[in-house]
């Protein structure tokens, strides 16, 4: 049996995402002790809120050096919504603030009205169908690539500096948002698996098998 | 801007309200009758499809809530999509009891019409997207009033000035039962949801009034609404998750497939 390690810094839906970790087959400790998320064979950085928030909470406990220990070690971290979005460099929400700079890129607003002139609804509330990255790149119009459909809310989201970090993307009225990235042994998925039924109870499978080769 | 846009699917949510610990039906908010439990029912829901779960305590009494967490939590252990709790959410307390028990979103009524500050309130410390807006609304000619107290105590509100407001003050989300409409299977009030479609831009649920699937269709086409909340059609099984999924994606309307064999 896995053991993954839910952070608890008090912004969260801690009980969905144990539950749904425990559906596929995890042994779940919720913690917001520093010491044991060094100890953690795999951390998860749930959260829901505002990114200024996250992140003193995360300092105030002492979680935000951990974090970034955490990642050097090489072991699996996935972060999920606000938590994906605290891995990056900085946020511009509620003014200009500073991540746990893990991976490259910042958290930027989705825009009300794109670049082409398309108006986008924000926040993105509800189920969107997500396309694996490199697939949508091309112009293959017969993408055998069956899509799914994830739960998303929110009013950010982030922009990585190298694109090969980007997973899957949401098409977003021909606005693409990033919808999950992966970088060594990263993994942050913008939507929430724990509320995206059996789509998303699988990514969360895929992500405690696949790490275990990472 | 409506979910026909592009943007995200059309959703389908089932409602159950409770008595605790029963999940009952009422018609037109008078008489409830009991039809089970409602964890039972809330997992078939899921497991046919369905896109969030509402769980409204109709009666709200005191000595309820804690009933009233015992079932959210006990969703939480085999139902991965959202849930919404609503009925007797009165300060942030309560609020925060509910998200610890494992809900994602509060709807509240009653209590933000006493005090609208209580919606701002409750999105500055949990986010917006946490609160529904549930507004119960009866023809009251000309217009609709918005009624509390599950439908028991008029308030002189109306209720398409009652939803902007409520944007305004920070709901995530709107939810419009009609009141005239539900329960009685005849479809719901395109008229009173098209007024309110105009005037807010966070998603608009309408509840109360499906009997067929193409009064589902003509919700979206007509008055442009985000998603759906069924309740007496599911419970007495004249309308299913997926008919009424199946019928809405035949009819253009963009909705989450879950039958691919998973």
């Amino acid at each position: 049996m896995q053991n993954v390690l839910v952070v608890d810094y008090g912004m969260g839906n801690l009980k969905s995402v144990q539950r749904a970790f425990e559906k596929v087959g995890a042994n779940v400790n919720i913690s917001n002790s520093p010491d044991e998320l060094m100890d953690a064979d795999k951390v998860i950085l749930p959260g829901v809120g505002s990114f200024g928030r996250g992140m003193k909470k995360l300092e105030e406990l002492k979680l935000d050096s951990a974090l970034k220990n955490f990642a050097q070690t090489g072991k699996p971290l996935m972060g999920i919504c606000l938590g994906m979005q605290l891995l990056f460099e900085t946020s511009v929400e509620f003014g200009n603030q500073k991540g746990l700079a893990v991976l490259g890129g910042d958290v930027k607003e989705i825009p009300r009205q794109t670049p082409s002139g398309q108006w986008l609804r924000v926040p993105n509330v509800g189920w969107c169908n997500v396309q694996n990255f490199l697939a949508s790149e091309t112009d293959n119009p017969n993408k055998s690539e069956k899509e799914s459909s994830f739960y998303f809310t929110h009013s950010f989201s982030a922009v990585p500096s190298e694109t090969k970090i980007i997973d899957s993307v949401l098409d977003y009225n021909g606005y693409k948002i990033v919808a999950s990235v992966k970088s060594r042994n990263i993994f942050g998925v913008q939507f929430h698996p724990e509320k995206s039924g059996q789509a998303g109870l699988e990514i969360l499978a895929k992500f405690l098998l696949e790490s275990e080769s990472w | 801007m409506t979910a026909q846009d592009n943007m995200s699917n059309f959703r389908v949510i089932a409602r159950l309200d409770i008595k605790v610990p029963f999940l009952v039906k009422g018609v037109q908010f008078e008489g409830l009758k009991k039809i089970g439990d409602p964890n039972e029912f809330a997992e078939k829901y899921y497991l046919e499809g369905v896109d969030e779960i509402l769980f409204e305590d109709v009666v709200a009494s005191l000595h309820g809530q804690n009933r009233l967490l015992e079932i959210a939590e006990q969703a939480t252990k085999n139902v991965f999509v959202p849930i919404t709790v609503g009925g007797g959410i009165k300060n942030l307390w309560d609020v925060e009891k509910v998200l610890k028990a494992g809900a994602d979103k509060i709807s509240i009524n009653t209590a933000a019409v006493q005090n609208p500050d209580l919606i701002t309130e409750i999105a500055k410390e949990f986010g917006s997207q946490c609160v529904t807006l549930s507004i119960q609304a009866k023809h009251s000619n000309p217009g609709w009033e918005s009624l509390t107290n599950n439908g028991r105590e008029r308030t002189q509100l109306e209720a398409i000035e009652w939803a902007k407001r409520g944007q305004n003050l920070g709901a995530g989300e709107i939810l419009v039962t009609s009141v005239d409409f539900d329960g009685t299977g005849k479809g719901f009030d395109v008229e009173l949801l098209k007024a309110i479609r105009n005037e807010i831009n966070v998603p608009l649920i309408a509840s109360g009034g499906a009997g067929t699937e193409e009064h589902v269709v003509a919700l979206v086409k007509e008055a442009g609404v985000d998603a759906v909340a069924i309740g007496h059609a599911f419970h007495f099984g004249v309308l299913t998750v997926e008919s009424v999924k199946e019928y809405l994606s035949s009819s253009g309307i963009p909705v989450r497939q879950t039958n691919d064999g998973t």
